[in-house]
C-alpha cells in the first residue's frame, strides 16, 4: 500500500516542481480530446435523432387492386406481431391526406376515393431503421400488397451520412490520438529529460526501473485525465450551448432525446481516453528513456 | 567482497583504461586506490558499482561474477553499495534531507523511519541544522559530507569514494576522514579513490596504485608506494 501511496506523492511532487511542463502535457491532451469530444458528441446528437426520427415511423402497406382489405390486414397483423394494425380504406386514406394538407386539402376536392389504393397502417413507434427495413420487406412479400412504404428515404439517406461520418469520425479519433500520443510522449520526454540527473541519482542509489517510471506514468495519467476531464466539460458545455440552436432551426423535429444531455458514457470515455493516452505517451517516453540509461 | 581477474576495460579508439588488473578486496578492509589522473581509479569504481562491465577478465562483487548479474538485478547489487561521487551529484531541487532520503526512499522505508534516519546522518556530518537547505545554498565541504551522509544512509556493505576529500580543506578532509574511518569501525568495506598523497601519509592502509591503467603496486602503507616510485 505504502509503495502507490509514495509514487502518487512524487508524482504529485514532480507535477508542482514542473507546472510548464505539466500544464502543456494536459494541454495538449485537452486540445486534442476537445476535436475528437466535439465530433463524437455531433455524431452522437445525429445518432440519436435518427433513432428518434425513425421510431415515429408508421408503415404503410398499399394494396394491389381487387385485394381484400380484411384479409391483407390480419396478414399484416400475423407478420407484424405486437404492432398496432389499422385497415385504412381508400376514401378515409384520402380523407386523411385533405386533413394533413390543411389549408391546401382543398386541393383534392375533384379527386375521387379510387385515386388511392386501399392501405394498412402499421404503428412502429420506437423501431430502428433496420428492423423497419426488415419489417417492409416481410410485408412487401406478403400476398395482395403493392408496395410498402415507412416515408424514411431521407432518413435513410441521413443514416448514410451518419455512417460515413461515423467511419470519418472513427479516423478523426485514431489520427488524433495517435498525434495526440506523440505530441504528448514528446512533452513527457522533455519532462524526463530535464530530470535525467535525479533519475541517473536514483538508479545509481538502487532505484529499480519500475521505482524510477511509476511517478512518470502517474504524471501521465493523472494529466491525461486531467486534460481529458476539461475536454468533456468543454464539450459538454458547447454541447448545451448549440442545443436551442439546434432545437430552433428543427422545430418539432426536435423530438426529446435530441435535447437531452450528452450520454455519460462520452463524457467518461474522454477522460478515460485522455488517462489512456497520458498513460501511453508516458510509458513510451520513460521506457526510451530508461532504456538507454 | 571485490575480487578482480585480469580485468581489462577498453573504449574504442583510447588505449585501455583498466589493463589486466587483478585485486582482491577483503570484507572489512579500508583500502586507498591512487594514481595519477587518468590512471584508472574512477573506472575501477565505475566498475565495481555496475555502471560499466568489464571488456574482458572478471569481476566478483560479494562472491557473485557481475557479468551474470541480469540488467534487473543490478539495482539490488546497488542497494549493498554507498557511492560518495567526485562532483556529489546532489539533486540541486531537493533539500539536503530529501538528498539523504533518497537511498532510503528508494528502499521503500516508512517515512518515520526515513526522518529519523536522516537526522541522525545529518547530525553525524553536523549539518542537522541545515536540513531544509538546497545544496547550492552550501559550501563545496557541506555538500561533500552530505554526499557522504548519503552514501552511508542504507548501513551499505561496502562504501566507494572517488576523490572524497578533493575540494576540501585540510579540516574539512580530517572530518570526511573521520566520518569513512566510523564507517570502516562498524564493519562496512571502505574503497577510497584519491590522488593526494597527503591522505596516503597520514593514514596507514593499504593502498593499490594503478597507473596508466595497470596496477602498478598493492601494499599496506605509503611506504611501499614510494619504494615503487623509486
Amino acid at each position: 500500500m505504502r509503495r502507490p501511496v509514495e509514487a502518487f506523492r512524487r508524482a504529485f511532487s514532480a507535477m508542482a516542481r514542473s507546472p510548464d511542463l505539466t500544464f502543456t502535457a494536459t494541454g495538449t491532451i485537452f486540445v486534442a480530446l476537445l476535436s475528437v469530444g466535439l465530433v463524437a458528441a455531433a455524431l452522437s446528437t445525429g445518432e440519436r435523432l435518427l433513432h428518434a426520427w425513425a421510431g415515429e415511423v408508421r408503415i404503410s402497406v398499399y394494396l394491389a387492386p381487387g385485394a381484400d382489405l380484411q384479409v391483407v390486414g390480419a396478414a399484416v397483423a400475423a407478420a407484424a406481431p405486437g404492432r398496432s394494425v389499422e385497415a385504412v380504406p381508400a376514401a378515409e386514406g384520402l380523407r386523411r391526406l385533405a386533413r394533413s394538407l390543411g389549408d391546401e386539402g382543398k386541393l383534392l376536392d375533384g379527386v375521387g376515393p379510387d385515386a388511392l389504393p386501399d392501405c394498412v397502417e402499421v404503428a412502429v413507434p420506437g423501431i430502428g431503421l433496420e428492423e423497419a427495413r426488415a419489417l417492409s420487406a416481410r410485408l412487401r412479400a406478403l400476398a395482395g400488397v403493392a408496395d410498402v412504404d415507412f416515408g424514411t428515404a431521407w432518413l435513410e439517406r441521413l443514416e448514410t451520412v451518419l455512417r460515413r461520418a461515423r467511419v470519418a469520425g472513427l479516423a478523426l479519433l485514431l489520427g488524433l490520438g495517435l498525434a495526440t500520443t506523440v505530441l504528448v510522449s514528446n512533452t513527457l520526454r522533455l519532462a524526463v529529460y530535464a530530470r535525467r540527473e535525479e533519475i541517473e541519482i536514483m538508479k545509481l542509489v538502487g532505484a529499480t526501473n519500475a521505482f524510477v517510471a511509476a511517478p512518470f506514468l502517474l504524471e501521465g495519467v493523472l494529466q491525461g485525465a486531467l486534460g481529458g476531464g476539461l475536454a468533456a466539460a468543454a464539450v459538454a458545455a458547447v454541447h448545451s450551448a448549440l442545443l436551442p440552436r439546434l432545437a430552433a432551426v428543427l422545430g418539432p423535429l426536435a423530438v426529446v432525446p435530441a435535447v437531452a444531455p450528452l450520454p455519460w458514457t462520452l463524457l467518461l470515455g474522454l477522460v478515460a481516453g485522455g488517462a489512456a493516452i497520458g498513460l501511453l505517451a508516458s510509458g513510451l517516453a520513460t521506457l526510451r528513456f530508461l532504456r538507454r540509461a | 567482497m571485490i575480487q578482480l581477474f585480469h580485468v581489462t576495460k577498453e573504449y574504442p579508439g583510447e588505449p585501455p583504461a583498466l589493463s589486466d588488473v587483478t585485486l582482491q578486496v577483503d570484507k572489512g578492509e579500508f583500502v586507498f586506490l591512487t594514481g595519477p589522473s587518468g590512471a584508472g581509479k574512477s573506472t575501477l569504481l565505475r566498475l565495481i558499482f555496475c555502471a560499466e562491465a568489464p571488456s574482458s577478465g572478471q569481476l566478483l562483487l560479494f562472491g557473485r561474477n557481475v557479468a551474470r548479474v541480469s540488467p534487473g538485478e543490478i539495482p539490488w547489487v546497488r542497494r549493498h553499495i554507498g557511492v560518495v561521487f567526485q562532483d556529489f551529484k546532489l539533486l540541486a531541487e531537493r533539500t539536503i534531507g530529501e538528498n539523504v532520503a533518497l537511498p532510503l526512499e528508494v528502499r521503500s522505508l516508512p517515512r518515520r523511519e526515513i526522518r529519523r534516519k536522516v537526522q541522525g546522518l545529518l547530525r553525524s556530518v553536523g549539518l542537522e541544522h541545515r536540513a531544509e537547505k538546497f545544496p547550492p545554498s552550501l559550501s563545496g565541504g557541506e555538500q561533500q559530507r552530505v554526499a557522504v551522509a548519503r552514501a552511508l544512509a542504507a548501513d551499505p556493505a561496502l562504501l566507494l569514494a572517488d576523490e572524497p576529500t578533493g575540494n576540501l580543506d585540510a579540516d574539512r578532509t580530517l572530518e570526511v576522514m573521520e566520518l569513512l574511518a566510523a564507517a570502516n569501525a562498524r564493519g562496512t568495506t571502505v574503497v577510497i579513490a584519491t590522488h593526494d598523497r597527503s591522505l596516503l601519509q597520514r593514514y596507514t592502509r593499504r593502498v593499490v596504485a594503478l597507473e596508466r591503467g595497470r596496477l602498478v603496486s598493492d601494499g599496506d602503507s605509503i611506504r611501499q608506494l614510494s619504494e615503487h616510485a623509486r
